[in-house]
């Protein structure tokens, strides 16, 4: 369910600003919304924004810190196996000397940092001399021992090679075709020629050739000296340097990254929620004396709100808290509490986006469809063994956190629901069940695929059936009768439908399923008077058909798994190998598909019928210390 | 040599959906993966969208099936 919220809104004296944003924030439970001139409070606004400027400036050297501390940390490699990698704030509030402290070691990574990167860019720029000096070892030495020709080299990226082709011509037509050119085989990025040319030609190659988009490469001055020789060998030296370079500096940001990771993480957290007051007093709205903030509280706690001020403030302050009106839903923020069994799955409910303030929450009935439609994809004892197993893995994650937690109780759900669909289909890795004889299955849902056609699209019934009623419930909260009616109308067409479906089936249709369908969609469209109500009533077919997909995964899988035990049957050495590969790969396509195909029956189906996206979040003022 | 024309119909029921499972699949997910690595939020819808063609084929799937029985 959507906890539900109050309007709060306070005012004050101008010096008793901070200290309310104070006991806000250690109340935890106040959500700060957009400054607005407020309808309760009937001063005339002069100002938005209630902040000093002294705290102007902690506030944005804060910034400036965060900020820092964030490009730090994506400097740093990532943690090593087995360290923590999520750190909480300890302490609250940093004091200066911390500050300090935190800024010198953000100095010392980011210089670490730019000394890796300037070391690799000029260990690549060597590696590329170094490799063409000794490809072309021999024709460098004659050609330096030359006073009649000259060398020149270019260099193009691998995807632009046809550039060396055209090049090529063009040098043709300038020398004469009296030139060499020799490409390298080097398998890097980039694709290196040297050509040698008539020192006479040299004006006539560097007016035609090098005037344009193409221009020779010459070793850079460091590099070069007197004697080929020499020149290699001092690359090579180079390139040993920097190689020694790179290492020392890419294992002193990873002892970093193990010793400092958590501190500034633990910073950066205890820094946010050290500014967020200071944020929240840029939305104060104030006239000459009094200043007043709106925003939202769970409706258990904004009483709690209220004594806390007045008992700290006094009567000055002045506490208005109320229902919102239908129309101020949209605006409200949402925040979920289900029982126990259900809170793991509002993490997928919140992967779309959490519902609208005033309309249904999904979760309960998510967390037990989801896991039905997955173990009824799925249907097999053996791999809802190994998807316990994962599940167990997923547990066991060191520093997983609640989402690991939330991740484990979910897949430990569809793993129930799949052995359960297991037992009742009789499915041990494929039909290897049934080959044993040991077990004679409730339903063969391999050739009984008739009937299992029949129960998804029942199941499809109900489930859209369940989202429309869950639409209607929304409208009739909203107090939206011309949508109530459409959802009414989108009920009734299903029934006429699964009406109409039974007599198919039975052979004999009726003209009064015909006339009651005709009068259902008439009505629908004359509820909500518009093409798309018109263009909406076929798709509830189309959304009803869409389940059949859990009836047509399963039996793939089916398909799938025999093929692995009959190559496991052949009992050769190779056909055991690619029956345990084949299951292995059924397996993976066997989880995955079946979540996505959830999913997407949730989201797209389920949700089409009523679900609307929440704007904003529950995100209370909490004071760092106690989060 | 007898041809059973219900065989051929079920296999163009499934094959025809397969391919124009594949082709869209194969455009969204291309477009999919273009918009994630500008905004990796994008990541459920994303699924979700690729995941939407595999109807046809699924629907293919179940006509062949009603044919052949």
């Amino acid at each position: 369910m959507i906890v539900p919220m109050k309007r709060v809104r306070i005012a004050a004296l101008h010096h008793e600003a901070e200290q309310v944003i104070s006991i806000l924030s250690g109340l935890g439970v106040f959500h700060v919304s957009s400054p607005e001139k407020d309808p309760v409070f009937m001063f005339e606004p002069t100002d938005v924004g209630f902040i000093s400027k002294d705290t102007a400036d902690t506030l944005a050297q804060a910034e400036s810190l965060i900020a820092s501390i964030s490009t730090a940390l994506n400097s740093l490699p990532s943690p090593m196996r087995g360290q923590p990698t999520h750190a909480t704030p300890k302490g609250g509030w940093i004091a200066a000397e911390q500050r300090e402290r935190i800024q010198q070691m953000v100095d010392e990574i980011s210089e670490t940092a730019r000394n890796l990167e300037r070391g690799m860019v000029e260990l690549k720029e060597v590696r590329v001399y170094r490799d063409v000096f000794m490809e072309f070892s021999g024709l460098i030495e004659v050609v330096a021992s030359s006073t009649d020709v000259d060398l020149v080299g270019v260099a193009f990226p691998k995807e632009g090679a046809r550039g060396l082709e055209e090049l090529e011509v063009v040098l043709e037509k300038a020398t004469g075709g009296v030139y060499s050119m020799f490409r390298s085989k080097n398998e890097g990025q980039i694709q290196v020629a040297l050509m040698v040319i008539p020192i006479t030609m040299w004006d006539t190659v560097s007016q035609k050739v090098f005037a344009g988009k193409i221009h020779p490469i010459h070793l850079p001055q460091r590099y070069s000296k007197s004697t080929f020789a020499s020149t290699l060998a001092a690359l090579l030296e180079r390139d040993r340097e920097l190689s020694l370079t790179v290492n020392r500096l890419e294992a002193s940001l990873a002892q970093m990254s193990g010793e400092r990771r958590l501190i500034l993480e633990a910073a950066r957290k205890g820094l946010i929620g050290e500014t967020a007051p200071l944020h929240a007093q840029e939305k104060l709205i104030h006239s000459d004396r009094v200043f007043w903030i709106s925003g939202w509280a769970p409706e258990r706690d904004a009483e709690k709100i209220a004594i806390e001020l007045e008992s700290v403030i006094g009567p000055s302050a002045l506490i208005y808290a109320s229902r919102p009106e239908v129309e101020q839903w949209e605006h409200a923020p949402v925040k979920l509490s289900n029982p126990r069994w259900a809170r793991p799955f509002e993490r997928i409910v919140d992967l779309y986006a959490p519902p609208v303030y005033g309309s249904v929450d999904p979760t309960v009935f998510l967390a037990i469809t989801f896991p039905l439609f997955f173990g009824l994809i799925m249907g097999d004892v053996g791999h809802a063994a190994l998807l316990a197993l994962v599940g167990w893995g997923v547990s066991r994650i060191p520093d997983g956190g609640s989402l690991a937690r939330d991740a484990a109780a979910i897949i430990y759900r569809l793993a129930g629901t799949a052995a359960l669909f297991g037992l009742v289909f009789g499915e041990f890795w494929g039909e290897f069940a049934k080959h044993t004889e040991l077990y004679t299955p409730l339903f063969d849902r391999k050739h009984g695929a008739g009937s299992m056609l029949a129960v998804v699209l029942f199941i499809g019934f109900f489930h859209v059936a369940m989202g429309a009623f869950l639409g209607l419930v929304n409208a009739a909260r909203r107090k939206n009768w011309r949508e109530g009616l459409e959802k009414m109308a989108d009920i009734m067409m299903l029934v006429c439908l699964f009406w109409l479906g039974w007599q198919v089936s039975e052979g004999l249709v009726t003209s009064a399923a015909i006339w009651a369908m005709v009068i259902v969609f008439a009505v629908k469209v004359a509820a909500g008077w518009s093409v798309k109500s018109a263009l909406e009533a076929p798709r509830l077919v189309s959304n009803i058909l869409s389940y059949t997909r859990l009836m047509a995964l399963g039996l793939a899988a089916i398909a799938m798994g025999d093929l692995a035990n009959d190559f496991l049957r052949s009992g050769m050495a190779s056909g055991v190998a690619a029956g345990v590969a084949f299951h292995a790969l059924n397996f993976v396509i066997g989880v995955v598909g079946p979540v996505i195909q959830s999913v997407r029956l949730h989201y797209v189906e389920f949700f089409s019928q009523f679900f609307e996206p929440a704007m904003v979040r529950y995100r209370p003022l909490a004071d760092p210390a106690k989060t | 040599m007898e041809i059973d024309v219900t065989v051929i119909g079920a296999a163009l029921a499934v094959g025809i959906g397969a391919l124009a499972t594949g082709y869209a699949q194969a455009h969204i997910g291309s477009a999919a993966v273009a918009a994630l690595v500008e905004k990796k939020e994008l990541l459920v819808a994303m699924i979700v969208l690729v995941a939407i063609p595999e109807t046809m084929v699924i629907l293919g799937f179940v006509i062949a099936y009603l044919i052949l029985q």
